[in-house]
């Protein structure tokens, strides 16, 4: 090494360490500050939910279907009489363009992959509202027959959700030409609850998709079979509001520049995750909305949930 | 403690060495050291995540859901060519050389790219800058961006809003991002915000990356592949809530009636062929959005 005076040496080897190490503590530190709440101030424009002050916890558990009866679904339900492949804890059946998934959680997944992808309508082709949600109604109730909704689920068709009757679309144009708008499909969407607590999240979910003159195009249904075993205790609205601030408002808005926050609604649901698991769990989160106001008076909406349990 | 000239020189020596390896340490959080990629093949795939914003809201899962992509199109046997994330990730590798950007060396030269970060409808975050022009910094702003004139096809932007259709005060999608096709075929995001999560099966996992279950359906042998532009749609399906809307916008050859969200994964399908100049009549755009 250096042949330098010994005590000079260990003089500059003793600073040059600490110049290093505390260059690395700083980045670290700056790397990772989770902490830091702001000073952002939270208004609340939504009627805060009465909650209980237990809830149940929800476990999904396997249905034991048997070849034969989900065979006599797909054919009764979806016109699909092909045998099914077992694979990742569903019955799957394919026919064409046609794929149905029976979990055996009780999920179902059907869609015409062609007509999903392909089909495209123009707004005098599409039927009147009511048709639609009869049709949908119409479809369900069937299901319902072949026992695969359990009683302690409800599905409701929420007349007041905004998206009761939703289009995907599809609009073809070029820069700064015309545009052409055409309609995909349209789906009604239906709500499930558990003793009266929406069941929300990525497997939350019961559709029933229209194609070209009201065919049934594609279908989620998320009937999981739940059971109750155990009651938890619930955190109430204003402290998820609280946790709300800790865990931030997943928006792309800088902390520092947020100066109000507006809540415009405070949901407590059941977070049901993505069906294909053997078995899982389905927990109370509250899904909160709103809007941050920043600095220069502008406004982003955020969507976050937290954990409604301590 | 017996202390001689001898004991001081070897405690020097050792915080010297200590020093100097710390000391090089440094370098990979503050500065550029990458290796180049493999031009020579149509299955190239590179991304970029951000979880650590110094002044934007950090996320959770960014890297999982972007490093799912990579590796299972790694796995599939295309070649991995860059994964940079939070400061290693540069919104200069997604810029025009015009306004001082290098994306013919990063973004454009690979066929499929992903990034994954804060978005919104101008435009998609970078922790750091490394602006070329010092203009619309820490930003990729969609009038500084033109892809696919040296190699990109197919681009993930999976950010809130960056695929909105007509936000207040900007241009529609269309007229926004459709400038930047100089030979990419789709780009695909979302048109509102979305949730920073991974496919989970169970609120404590296990949890599957979105990604990876996007080259599951783009690669799966039974039932049989599907489209890409179809394996985003269904991705995001299995993933977001339903107060979440994704879409895409891709070019469209109306001469042969063909959109090019149609375009399977090299090996798995038909492929278009790239088109360099969208904006001419023969061509134009389709956008599409869905509950997810």
């Amino acid at each position: 090494m250096l042949r330098l005076n010994p005590v000079l040496k260990l003089l500059i080897s003793i600073g040059l360490f600490t110049v290093v190490v505390m260059s690395l503590v700083l980045i670290i530190s700056v790397n990772r500050s989770p902490g830091d709440y702001g000073a952002e101030v939270v208004v609340v424009e939504a009627e805060l939910p009465r909650v209980p002050g237990e809830i149940d916890v929800l476990e999904v558990q396997s249905m034991n279907l048997s070849r034969d009866q989900v065979k006599l679904i797909a054919n009764s339900v979806f016109n699909i009489s092909v045998d099914p492949i077992y694979e990742n804890n569903s019955w799957v059946f394919v026919s064409g363009w046609k794929e149905l998934r029976i979990y055996t959680t009780g999920n179902i997944r059907f869609y015409d992959h062609e007509k999903m992808q392909k089909t495209f309508l123009r707004r005098e082709e599409i039927m009147p509202i009511d048709k639609y949600i009869q049709l949908a109604r119409d479809f369900v109730e069937k299901l319902k027959l072949y026992g695969l909704i359990p009683w302690k689920i409800s599905i409701e068709l929420n007349k007041s959700r905004e998206d009761v009757l939703a289009y995907d679309e599809t609009i073809i144009g070029t820069i700064n030409g015309s545009r052409t708008y055409y309609i995909n499909n349209v789906h009604v969407n239906f709500d499930l609850y558990y003793d009266g607590v929406r069941i929300w999240g990525s497997g939350g979910k019961v559709r029933v998709y229209f194609g070209r003159d009201g065919e049934i195009i594609g279908f989620i249904g998320d009937f999981w079979n739940i059971k109750s075993t155990r009651k938890v205790q619930l955190i109430k609205p204003d402290e998820a509001i609280q946790k709300l601030r800790e865990v931030g408002y997943g928006s792309s808005m800088p902390r520092s520049m947020i100066s109000r926050v507006v809540i415009k609604s405070v949901e407590l649901v059941y977070y049901a995750p993505t069906p294909g698991a053997e078995s899982t769990v389905i927990i109370p989160v509250y899904h909160i909305r709103g809007f941050l106001i920043g600095k220069n008076n502008e406004e982003v909406e955020f969507v976050q949930w937290v954990p409604a349990v301590y | 403690m017996n202390l001689n000239w001898n004991t001081i020189n070897k405690v020097a020596d050792a915080l010297l060495v200590i020093s100097l390896i710390l000391l090089l340490s440094i370098p990979s959080h503050t500065t550029i050291v990458r290796a180049g990629q493999d031009d020579s093949n149509d299955k190239e795939v590179g991304v970029e995540w951000l979880e650590i914003y110094y002044d934007l809201s950090n996320l959770t899962w960014t890297q999982e859901e972007a490093e799912g992509f990579y590796n299972a199109l790694g796995d599939k046997g295309w070649t991995k060519s860059f994964n940079w994330g939070n400061d290693l990730a540069w919104e200069s590798d997604f810029e025009d050389p015009s306004v001082g950007g290098s994306d013919y060396v990063w973004i454009d030269s690979v066929d499929f790219a992903w990034f994954a970060g804060h978005g919104a409808p101008w435009g998609f975050y970078f922790s750091r800058d490394h602006d070329g022009d010092h203009f619309l910094i820490k930003l990729v702003h969609y009038t500084e961006v033109k892809w696919g004139d040296k190699d990109l096809e197919w681009i993930v932007i999976s950010g809130c809003e960056v695929l909105q259709w007509k936000p207040e005060g900007l241009p529609d999608a269309i007229n926004r991002w459709g400038p930047a096709f100089k030979g990419l075929h789709v780009m695909m995001g979302f048109d509102t915000v979305r949730y920073d999560r991974l496919i989970c099966l169970h609120p404590w996992g296990p949890c599957v990356s979105p990604g990876e279950r996007m080259v599951t359906y783009m690669t799966r042998s039974w039932p049989g592949p599907v489209p890409i532009g179809y394996a985003w749609r269904l991705t995001t399906g299995d993933w977001q809530p339903d107060d979440v809307y994704a879409a895409l916008l891709a070019v469209v050859d109306n001469y042969n009636g063909y959109f090019y969200d149609n375009d399977y994964l090299p090996g798995y399908g038909y492929v278009g062929p790239d088109i360099d100049d969208p904006m001419q009549p023969e061509y134009g755009f389709v956008y599409r959005r869905w509950q997810c």
